[in-house]
């Protein structure tokens, strides 16, 4: 029997509603087999880190800034690369160097020899996937524009306003600041990127399965792009669309709070933070197929969301501390209680 | 010192201890100091709250006991799990127990061995029985009671123990500590409100413990503990003068001697007139033949001392050989000889009126009470002796002109008996012998309706409130009563009138066998005896159906229930004496009063179909079922409520029965957590777990249907696999104590 006989058999009344949840169910289909074709992708290259790669995904399904921080080698710039290859669009690459002015990411006006005009040459910022790799090493006025092209979505050079691509997402990645030659990230643009990520080296066997696939070719270049730009972009709507009750945003932003509450903690969790939780929640129900929030999700993105906005009094805190504060944060908020 | 300064003081504290606020907390499920030493404190306080029927002297023993356990389970706390330390705690309590009880047979007087355990238990259901058949309180806490008051200790101590630090439901173990609460109802004492007091201020501390354990590691207010420690001891101080008196309700409790009947009969000679007649089950006592072919009244004590409650023993005296009941030998000699049974008891049964007796090995006359003490080591079993005396003179052959000199001792009433005197007083003239008053009272105890009854319209020992005398004058106004208030308000109105008088504690004649007659525990009575020149002491009965010849007429109608030991003779006794005897008022062996009592048991010849005390074993067993089911019902009633509400409901009696089965999950665990956990317990069952937990999400978070019954399979297979998952011991105790009904939310963080 066809689907459209099938239809035909219902009840008049509810045949709109069924065909909105016939949608709805395929649409969760559709996410759910996008989000795995991006994770297989990316998985193909960077073996061993299914969490990190899902939570980068659900990062960027958040039209969230991802910062990947962690020493030299570990993949940071591959991961970021294959999800460029991986979800299509237009890809570009920022090398930050000490050197790099901020025209070089924004783009400058040009005098256009024949029409005798000053054209716009868009910089490599004009893209739906950024790479800013070592964005630690740019200096801190470049960094500052970059931040500024991510926060607004748009550039303004000479007095014109020039809006960047849909989705624009970008993929910092930066070594550890006591590393050598580099400019800390100030707190206020750190807040910017949604999540913070470490990679941490690969475990014996998934280093064994790097070494063995390149031994022959760079995995890299096997990556096609398995959705389209206007497929992610619809993603990400579908992510935005996910609906969030009052109990768990309530629950979200009392995390939050409990976060400024800390003794140990000079700023807490902003509430741009507490936004980006919720956002990053959403995109994590939707890539499990569902188009309602649940507590877990809002769970399981704050040790990534939250920890990074959060400003210690001790200024030789580390990262770790500022982990452990929101890891106590989730222990003492009261998760709301299904009756 | 200003609150600044204290602010100030407290300040650098409190940054140190927040810097890491793990340091300092409590291991997370184990109980702080402040809750462990409420909760060692706990038994005894509640132990405090039965001091009017226990006594004081327990309190040392219990003390060091219960105090060893806990510094032991402390210790071992600190380096194993809980459960270690409770088992810890128990070896000491045994062995506390056995030093106690049976300390020759054991090793060391504390290690136990087969012998010494075979003899604790001997020990402990002596000591049980003591006090179950404690005829008056205080009781003396020595030797077995003691045993047995310490023996619950620890078993509440254990229990609490159990309760508090391995399960974490402090809840509970409050409930279980307040157990001897029981025992002053059983007896049917009022308990002073501040008997109660320590039991409720420890219950409280137990309560606001891990509050106070808490503020101790992480500085905050101390009102909220302190307050409530306050409120929850006005709260339960309350509660005894707002409840009724035990002694006023009608409810008819399970008292402790239905419970403990003991195998050995207890014959106790002491008169409470404040309390319902108590009687054990029926028990062959001693059987007896006499030289004169008929049977005769038996003394074991005589109560010649009018008491703050009623007529009491005296210290005994060793006694003068010759004569040994004054005015013995005035009657027609006759002699008997006696054949115990096993027993235990301060004195032999003697003929009324003994004039000699050849005392077996460990007894002796004791002369200030008429007694033939026997102490209490001595074997009673297969004991035989002889002993001669004479029969009491019928009342109405005593002379008429008759008069008592030379006993004004036994004319003394005390200030709170004046009622009775005078009422005694009344009923002669100053020119009446002392014949004719005898007359005069007998006929009004035995004139008009005066009823036999065990029960009392307000039964309670006299012993607690020394109102034994005014519960005799509400005899009188009444006119129902047993043996000991007849024969108390015979002699003390019999005293009033100007008659030497006093109360005896014996037997009656028993049933006859072959070659003799046997007596039971049911022969147990009491009677007035006067003394009047020239006739020695005299028996006045007035209990109606004992031989008064003006029985009333509820005493006359009720024939014997049978016994097993009257299966052997063909009749009752009362058919089985028809002839003519010297002594009416001994021979006629009317029904006796306690057979002509009980009138809920099925009279006549034939056999109950039921026996009675099976029947009320039967109750007891099914009540204590009940109470022992109650929390599995609670747990039922709440399921059926929670899955009427559809998946959030299931839902959360999933997490319940998780809490039930020792997993109490914080309070900031998600969906997700709780999912894992059923799914760490259950890996099989992880779909069905996963498809309630995402209805109830729906339903919950995205508004979504709560239709009723839809996870009800899913929920009732996770139920079932978690239980079998969990071991016997686990299960058993979630249908017993289910700690949902505490809270299905652990209070502990979860670091």
């Amino acid at each position: 029997m066809s689907a459209a006989g099938r239809d035909e058999q219902e009840p008049a009344r509810s045949r709109g509603e069924a065909r909105g949840r016939a949608a709805a169910d395929d649409r969760a289909q559709r996410a759910a087999t996008a989000g795995e074709r991006i994770e297989r992708a990316v998985a193909s290259v960077i073996a061993g880190k299914a969490d990190e790669i899902r939570t980068v995904l659900t990062v960027l399904l958040a039209e969230g800034h991802v910062l990947l921080e962690d020493v030299p080698g570990v993949g940071k710039t591959q991961l970021a690369r294959a999800f460029a290859a991986a979800i299509g669009g237009t890809v570009r690459r920022i090398q930050c160097t000490p050197d790099l002015l901020p025209s070089d990411i924004t783009g400058m006006s040009v005098l256009d020899q024949r029409s005798g005009e000053l054209r716009f040459q868009p910089g490599p910022v004009f893209a739906n996937i950024v790479i800013a790799d070592e964005i630690n090493r740019a200096s801190p006025k470049t960094q500052a524009a970059l931040l500024e092209c991510m926060a607004e979505g748009q550039v303004t050079v000479d007095g014109v306003t020039h809006v960047l691509p849909t989705p624009f997402l970008v993929v910092a990645t930066q070594n550890p600041i006591d590393m050598e030659g580099t400019y800390a990230l100030p707190e206020a643009q750190r807040d910017r990127f949604m999540a913070r990520l470490e990679l941490g080296y690969p475990d014996e066997d998934a280093e064994h399965a790097m070494v063995a696939a390149r031994e022959t070719a760079q995995p890299l270049d096997a990556v096609r792009a398995v959705t389209t730009q206007e497929q992610f972009q619809a993603e990400i709507d579908a992510a935005h669309a996910v609906r969030a009750h009052e109990l768990v945003e309530r629950y979200a932003v009392r995390i939050a709070r409990a976060t400024r509450s800390h003794p140990d903690v000079r700023l807490g969790a902003s509430p741009r933070a507490t936004l980006q939780l919720v956002r990053a929640a959403k995109a994590h129900a939707h890539l499990l197929g569902r188009d309602w929030l649940s507590p877990d999700d809002v769970k399981a993105l704050a040790p990534h969301v939250l920890p990074h906005h959060l400003v210690m009094h001790d200024p030789h805190a580390r990262y770790d501390d500022a982990r452990a504060v929101v890891a106590l944060a989730l222990a003492s908020t009261v998760a709301p209680v299904m009756r | 010192m200003s609150a600044r300064e204290l602010l100030a003081d407290r300040a650098p504290e409190r940054g140190d201890d927040e810097r890491d606020p793990r340091v300092r907390l409590p291991r997370r499920g184990s109980a702080g100091a402040v809750e462990t030493i409420a909760l060692a404190a706990l038994p005894i306080a509640w132990l405090w709250s039965a001091v009017s029927v226990l006594g004081e002297a327990w309190l040392g023993p219990v003390a060091l006991a219960l105090g060893s356990m806990a510094l032991v389970a402390a210790l071992v706390r600190s380096v194993a799990p809980s459960l270690v330390g409770t088992l810890a705690a128990g070896v000491v309590g045994a062995g506390w127990i056995t030093a106690l009880t049976a300390a020759d047979e054991a090793l060391l007087g504390v290690v136990p061995t087969p012998e010494s355990f075979s003899e604790t238990m001997l020990v402990l259901s002596r000591g049980a029985t003591d006090i179950a058949w404690a005829a008056s309180t205080p009781i003396d806490a020595r030797g077995a009671v003691l045993g047995a008051i310490v023996a619950a200790a620890i078993a509440i101590a254990a229990m609490v123990d159990v309760l508090g630090h391995v399960l974490r439901v402090p809840a509970i173990a409050v409930v279980f500590a307040a157990v001897p609460l029981v025992l002053p109802i059983a007896f049917r004492i009022d308990v002073p409100w501040w008997h109660a007091l320590p039991g409720a201020i420890a219950t409280a501390a137990v309560l606001a413990a891990p509050a106070i354990d808490e503020r101790r590691s992480r500085p905050r207010g101390w009102l909220a503990p302190v307050a409530l420690v306050g409120a929850a001891a006005v709260l339960a101080a309350a509660v005894p003068l707002v409840a009724p008196s035990p002694r006023a309700t009608d409810v008819d409790l399970p008292t402790l001697d239905e419970l403990f009947a003991p195998a050995t009969p207890v014959l106790s000679t002491e008169i409470d007139l404040g309390d319902q007649l108590r009687r054990p089950a029926d028990r062959p006592v001693f059987t007896y033949s006499t030289t004169d072919g008929e049977p005769i009244v038996t003394r074991l004590m005589t109560l010649p001392s009018a008491g703050d409650a009623g007529f009491v023993a005296v210290e005994p005296e060793p006694g003068n050989p010759e004569e040994l009941v004054e005015g013995a030998s005035t009657g027609a000699p006759v002699q008997m000889t006696v054949r115990m049974g096993e027993v235990r008891a301060e004195s032999l049964p003697t003929p009324e009126r003994v004039a000699g007796v050849g005392a077996p090995e460990g007894s002796s006359w004791d002369d200030a009470n008429d007694a033939l003490r026997i102490s209490a080591d001595v074997e009673t079993d297969a004991l035989e002796y002889t002993a001669s005396g004479s029969r009491s003179r019928p009342l109405d052959s005593l002379p008429a002109d008759a008069g008592s000199t030379g006993h004004d001792a036994y004319l003394a009433m005390p200030e709170a008996a004046a009622g009775i005197a005078a009422a005694g007083a009344a009923l002669v003239d100053d020119g009446m012998s002392t014949a004719q008053r005898v007359a005069a009272v007998h006929a009004f105890m035995t004139d008009g309706l005066w009823s036999y009854s065990e029960q009392l319209d307000l039964p309670g020992f006299a012993g607690a409130g020394g109102d034994g005398w005014a519960a005799l004058a509400g005899f009188l106004e009444t006119r129902s009563g047993y043996c000991v208030h007849y024969a108390s308000a015979t002699a003390g109105l019999l005293r009033g009138a100007g008659v030497p008088a006093r109360v005896v504690v014996g037997f009656l004649p028993g049933t006859a066998i072959s070659g003799g007659w046997a007596v039971t525990t049911n022969e147990l009575h009491s009677w007035a005896e006067a003394w009047i020149d020239g006739a020695g002491w005299v028996r006045v009965e007035t209990t109606p159906g004992a031989g008064t010849g003006a029985a009333s007429p509820e005493g006359a109608a009720i024939t014997p229930t049978p016994t097993p030991s009257a299966s052997d003779a063909p009749e009752p006794a009362q058919t089985e004496a028809p002839t003519p005897t010297p002594t009416p008022s001994a021979s006629t062996a009317a029904p006796t009063p306690s057979v002509s009592a009980a009138p809920g048991e099925p009279g006549g010849q034939a056999a109950p179909l039921l026996d009675p005390a099976l029947v009320r074993g039967i109750l007891t067993a099914l009540g204590v079922l009940l109470v022992l089911a109650l929390p599995a019902l609670v747990r039922a009633a709440q399921r059926a409520v929670r899955l009427r509400r559809g998946a959030p409901g299931g839902w959360l009696e999933l997490r319940a029965t998780l809490a039930d089965l020792g997993a109490r999950l914080p309070a900031s665990a998600t969906p997700g957590q709780v999912q894992a956990a059923i799914v760490a317990r259950v890996p099989q069952l992880g779909a069905a777990s996963d498809r309630v937990r995402l209805a109830a999400e729906r339903a919950v978070f995205d508004a979504g249907p709560r239709d009723r019954g839809a996870v009800d399979d899913d929920v009732r297979a996770v139920r079932r696999a978690l239980g079998r998952a969990a071991p016997a011991w686990r299960r058993a105790l979630a249908a017993i104590a289910p700690p949902s009904l505490v809270g299905v939310v652990a209070r502990e963080r979860d670091d």
